[in-house]
């Protein structure tokens, strides 16, 4: 599932351009994104923005893994997710 | 051009004296420009995203640009060099220090560590059904996705 800080009808948009298999949660008034301590709020134009991360919960709802990051360039690499992915749920 | 400067020594080096000379003045504009660019290039470019790592381009220009201006008032204080020196500092030094300085990234992640449960989400999906991370339970495993948004 994907998160950010749009409204859901931005969601709905992302969602349908590009076809995803997954859900896109909105969280517009960055109350969750606050509460896993990845709010970043943009000064200069009153910005709620979550910062890149990735956490693999399984199906105990335990963190298994995470990776957090604080550059909006800085995307996980797909080969290491799956990796991380088959290892720490050894499916 | 040597001729003039030999004819002319004491006059020439009383209007440099004066005034600042060419070299100094396309300086203390070029400073002044590299300062004032590098910080609007970053808001124009980067748009809704102020993140630390990209400014960092972008800073060097300005930092280039305070430099110029730096040597040009020091070589020639004089009312140009002056007068493009504040609004280069201003525009440098504010670009910088609000980038790098007042832009205050969140914390360590407390609620969120590996080997402990993540902190309850219950959010609207893209049709407006709320899902929470609850009805994953026993289900299977989930990996959430956070990302910048405002696309």
């Amino acid at each position: 599932m994907a998160v950010a800080a749009d409204k859901v009808a931005d969601a709905k948009k992302v969602h349908d351009q590009n076809d995803l298999p997954f859900d896109i949660l909105s969280d517009p008034d960055a109350d969750v994104i606050e509460l896993y301590g990845l709010l970043f709020r943009e000064p200069f134009r009153k910005l709620n923005i979550a910062l890149p991360a990735n956490v693999l919960i399984d199906s105990s709802g335990t963190v298994v893994w995470m990776r957090v990051s604080d550059a909006v360039q800085d995307r996980v690499d797909p080969a290491e997710l799956e990796r991380v992915i088959r290892e720490t749920l050894g499916s | 051009m040597t001729e003039v400067s030999s004819t002319t020594d004491g006059a020439a080096t009383a209007a440099s004296a004066a005034a600042p000379s060419g070299r100094y003045k396309t300086l203390a504009w070029l400073g002044l420009a590299l300062s004032a660019l590098g910080g609007v290039a970053y808001f124009a470019v980067i748009g809704g995203l102020l993140m630390r790592a990209n400014a960092v381009p972008f800073a060097v220009v300005t930092g280039i640009g305070l430099l110029l201006t730096t040597i040009a008032i020091f070589q020639r204080p004089g009312k140009l060099t002056i007068l493009t020196a504040v609004p280069s500092y201003l525009m440098g030094l504010g670009f910088i220090l609000s980038v790098f300085v007042l832009m205050k990234l969140p914390g360590p992640q407390q609620g969120l560590a590996v080997g402990q449960a993540p902190p309850p989400l219950t959010l609207p999906n893209q049709h407006g059904q709320s899902i929470s991370l609850a009805d994953y339970r026993g289900k299977g495993p989930v990996l959430l996705v956070f990302y910048r948004g405002h696309w």
